[in-house]
């Protein structure tokens, strides 16, 4: 299981642009290049409207990219093959969404008809993993909520919440998290308690995460890699907001 | 990462019934709201296709079913053998039979017997038919098959004669003969009283046995079963012809007297050269022999008493021939098939009239009262000692047994008195037996003048119609009947579809609603399911599985619904229904019947919130807030 090393890429985006109509504006992201390695915690910043979800959805399968140069994930059974996405159907595109990634939403996304345990082994479930209760329990425990295991998400708090997104996110060891503003909906404290938890949990799993988030100052001390979108104006109707690597030295003034 | 292996799968097969089912708990009132949504249209559905299944089995059984319109009645009295109800019996169509007497033989006098089995009260007319097991008037009207001294009464007869199940009835016949009244009387056990479906005659029904009594009784017979005095019946010798020898010829005109006013028709001369191939024997006495027949119905011993009046006084000597029979001999348990051969002398005769060849036998004493039960074969065998009883079966037209006294070694052909050779000979026109009791042939029955018949069903009334219209025999049914109800049940059935289709659309079209309804309230979830990996096409067992759960509970509650609303029914009506009828119900089958319907009503209305999830995209679902 462990034979792939924390330096290694796994999802490789070139090339990849998606654009939008509407009312006579498009708007249009472009991603030139983004190689994502096991164990790398991104966090990615931007005003509101960028592209940043948009960004998820393509990164989490669920938006097909117009046009993409290379859009390829590495295949877990057999490391020297990579999956080209854009030719996968859509019965491939799921399998791979629910090996490889993982979700942690805005408001936790849980599943307001099954219990907190329930919606954290669902993945494992999903995925036929043997243990998917101790999976889950261990999990559990790990991010403080064991007692809130049997309730169901609607008498959780925030936090709590967040803390089951996370769990679920992770409780099928997939190779990467897709995290959409997990800490926005709550109070400070909690939300560096959120993160710490996240960040190790992550990378004890050799689990890539990417966060989107507005609070760059919250996750700077825990991430490998910070993008940001620049956006140019095409004319009075044409906006495009490219993604960009920060560099580390202008994120991490100390070092 | 390990689980990639698995892809192939997503989860296991019940993942998403599970999730389906959750989803419903989780929203349990809704849930519930939909459930009753359902019933509320199944429901009235069932209630109603309750009330047609029942009203029309109710119907079916008191009109279609009802043994009344199952019979047919012959029109015109005629003479049925017992052959022919037995091939009736044994037609699929036949139901019930029974042979019946005269309508003029039915009527008697009937009163609630006392103590004394004197009559309490005014006897009243009743019309007496006959029954036997099996019979449906009787056994689907609440009554039984009455036992030998039983009788069963309609309502009305009842009513008339103020009887009731348990009492005794005192059956009075009457005849005249000779001017004179007759009067005999026999006591019943009222074992039945019918429904008044049954009739509104004044009826009676008896065993058959009993019928026939009263019929003989009527035609001024004896029934020494009952102790009624009258004449007996019986049976009396037939015979092909007459065989005359005279000592002298007779003219022209003598040989044309005797075929005047005799019964004979015709007169021939026999040369005794040709006798022994016409008759088996030859008359070699010096003399004349003339073969006396008749046309039409075969001589009797009154034609044979004319010609020995004709022919006093001229020395004649008369030998009546019957034909020879075949017959099964019993003897020790072994048979063997023998020819009967009638010999119209006497040893005396045959020697006067020097027979040849002569049957070498020997007669008994003339006046033994068994004179005409015994059977001799050829041969040299005086000695008496060898006699011994042995049983014949003739199956001429009729059959007949009987037992004969054999003298000598049995032979193929064994040698009867003329007698009762003549007797055997009647058994080609009337069915005759042996008394054993007073040594004596009675005449049988000669059949019956009508029957009763009951189909098996009414659908086989027509057909029996005709198959009866092409024996001869015409018969009334109820056919007009069958047909209103027959159309009435059509017309019933066809409306009562025509509403319940109406309503299962209204059904499907509820749950579609409610199931796409539920989809779109739940885009977000789907999304997030379908974001956890499950794919487009295995999300669209969602609504199927909550649609086929839904209206599972809804077809439960339903069922429940029908089942009170049912007794309800069948409480109110109860003044008008019977015991074991239902106004308002429905058979196993039908539930069954029901069950598929609806789930693929279900099935139907769960494909348009598949429809959904198919263009539902999983981005949409999570980005609309």
């Amino acid at each position: 299981m462990h034979e792939v090393s924390g330096d290694l890429p796994f999802y490789t985006l070139k090339g990849v642009s998606r654009r939008r109509e509407k009312g006579g504006i498009i708007f249009e992201i472009e991603i030139p290049e983004l190689i994502i390695k096991h164990g790398e915690f991104i966090a990615v910043t931007g005003p509101s409207g960028c592209g940043k979800s948009t960004l998820l959805d393509i990164l989490g399968l669920i938006l097909p990219p117009d046009h993409s140069q290379t859009f390829t994930l590495r295949r877990s059974g057999n490391p020297s093959v990579w999956d080209n996405i854009a030719t996968l159907g859509e019965a491939r595109l799921a399998a791979l969404r629910r090996a490889k990634i993982g979700y942690v939403l805005q408001n936790g996304g849980l599943l307001p008809f099954l219990t907190v345990r329930e919606n954290i082994e669902l993945p494992a479930r999903l995925n036929r993993l043997k243990n998917a209760r101790g999976r889950a329990a261990k999990l559990a425990e790990k991010l403080g909520i064991t007692e809130q295991l049997d309730k169901k998400p609607a008498q959780l708090s925030g936090g709590q919440r967040q803390r089951a997104a996370i769990a679920r996110g992770l409780v099928h060891a997939p190779a990467i998290v897709l995290a959409d503003e997990p800490t926005a909906a709550v109070d400070q404290i909690n939300a560096v308690d959120i993160r710490n938890q996240f960040s190790s949990l992550a990378r004890q799993q050799q689990v890539a995460v990417l966060m989107v988030t507005h609070d760059k100052k919250l996750v700077l001390p825990v991430i490998n890699r910070l993008l940001t979108f620049t956006i140019e104006k095409r004319g009075t109707n044409h906006t495009v907001s490219r993604l960009q690597e920060v560099p580390a030295n202008e994120w991490r003034p100390q070092q | 990462m390990n689980g990639v292996r698995n892809s192939r799968k997503e989860g296991s097969p019940w993942l998403i019934l599970s999730l389906a089912a959750k989803d419903l708990r989780h929203e349990l009132i809704l849930s519930l709201c939909l459930v009753m949504a359902v019933t509320a249209v199944l429901g009235p559905v069932l209630v109603l296709f309750g009330l047609k299944f029942g009203s029309v089995q109710l119907l079916r059984s008191r009109l279609i079913e009802d043994p009344r319109n199952r019979e047919i009645r012959p029109i015109s009295s005629a003479r049925y053998q017992p052959e022919w109800f037995l091939k009736m019996q044994g037609m699929p169509e036949t139901a019930f039979i029974t042979p019946m007497t005269r309508q003029i033989s039915t009527s008697v006098d009937a009163c609630v017997a006392g103590s004394d089995s004197a009559c309490n009260g005014e006897p009243v007319s009743l019309d007496l038919l006959p029954t036997g097991a099996g019979d449906p008037l009787l056994l689907e009207n609440k009554g039984i098959i009455p036992g030998p001294d039983g009788c069963v009464l309609t309502r009305f007869a009842a009513e008339k004669a103020g009887a009731k199940t348990g009492d005794r009835i005192r059956v009075i016949i009457r005849r005249v003969i000779g001017g004179d009244w007759h009067k005999a009387a026999l006591t019943l056990h009222v074992d039945a009283v019918l429904d008044a479906r049954a009739g509104a005659t004044k009826a009676m029904f008896v065993p058959l046995s009993v019928l026939e009594q009263v019929e003989s009784y009527k035609d001024g017979e004896a029934v020494p079963e009952r102790g009624w005095k009258g004449k007996q019946r019986t049976a009396f010798a037939e015979f092909n012809g007459l065989l005359v020898w005279l000592p002298a010829p007779l003219t022209k005109l003598e040989q044309i007297k005797l075929r005047t006013n005799t019964g004979f028709s015709t007169v021939r001369v026999i040369k005794p050269a040709e006798m022994e191939k016409e008759f088996g024997f030859s008359i070699t006495a010096p003399g004349s022999i003339y073969f006396l027949t008749t046309q039409k119905r075969a001589a009797r011993q009154d034609n044979i008493d004319n010609i020995t009046h004709r022919l006093r006084g001229r020395d004649a000597i008369l030998l009546p021939m019957a034909a020879p029979v075949s017959a099964l001999l019993t003897e020790d348990g072994a048979t063997r098939n023998v020819t009967l051969r009638s010999l119209g002398f006497t040893a005396d005769t045959a020697k006067r009239l020097q027979i040849s060849p002569l049957p070498r036998w020997a007669l008994p004493p003339a006046d033994s009262p068994n004179a005409s039960l015994q059977a001799f074969t050829a041969g040299e065998n005086n000695d008496h000692s060898l006699s011994r009883v042995v049983q014949v079966d003739i199956h001429e037209k009729n059959s007949l047994t009987l037992p004969l006294l054999l003298y000598g070694e049995t032979d193929s052909t064994l040698y009867i008195p003329a007698e009762l050779g003549g007797i055997l000979r009647l058994l080609r026109d009337r069915p005759v037996h042996y008394d054993a009791e007073n040594n004596a042939f009675l005449l049988s029955r000669q059949g019956y003048a009508g029957f009763r018949l009951y189909t098996t069903t009414i659908d086989e009334v027509d057909s029996l119609r005709r198959n009866l219209a092409k024996e001869g025999i015409s018969v009334a049914t109820e056919a007009d009947r069958i047909r209103d109800v027959q159309e009435l049940n059509h017309y019933l059935g066809l409306i009562f579809y025509v509403i319940a289709a109406a309503a299962a659309a209204g059904g499907a079209a509820t749950l579609a609603a409610s199931l796409y309804g539920s989809v779109e309230r739940k885009r977000r979830e789907i999304g997030i399911l379908r974001l956890l990996g499950f794919s487009r096409f295995s999300l669209l067992r969602f609504p199927l599985y909550q649609g086929i759960i839904l209206t599972f509970g809804g077809f439960v509650v339903a069922s429940i619904f029908f089942f009170a609303l049912s007794l309800l029914i069948n409480n109110l009506f109860a003044e008008m229904i019977r015991e074991n009828e239902s106004l308002c119900t429905l058979t196993p089958v039908h539930f069954a019947l029901f069950a598929a319907v609806m789930l693929a009503i279900a099935v139907v209305a769960a494909l348009g919130a598949a429809v959904r999830i198919l263009r539902l995209e999983p981005v949409e679902a999570l980005r609309d807030e």
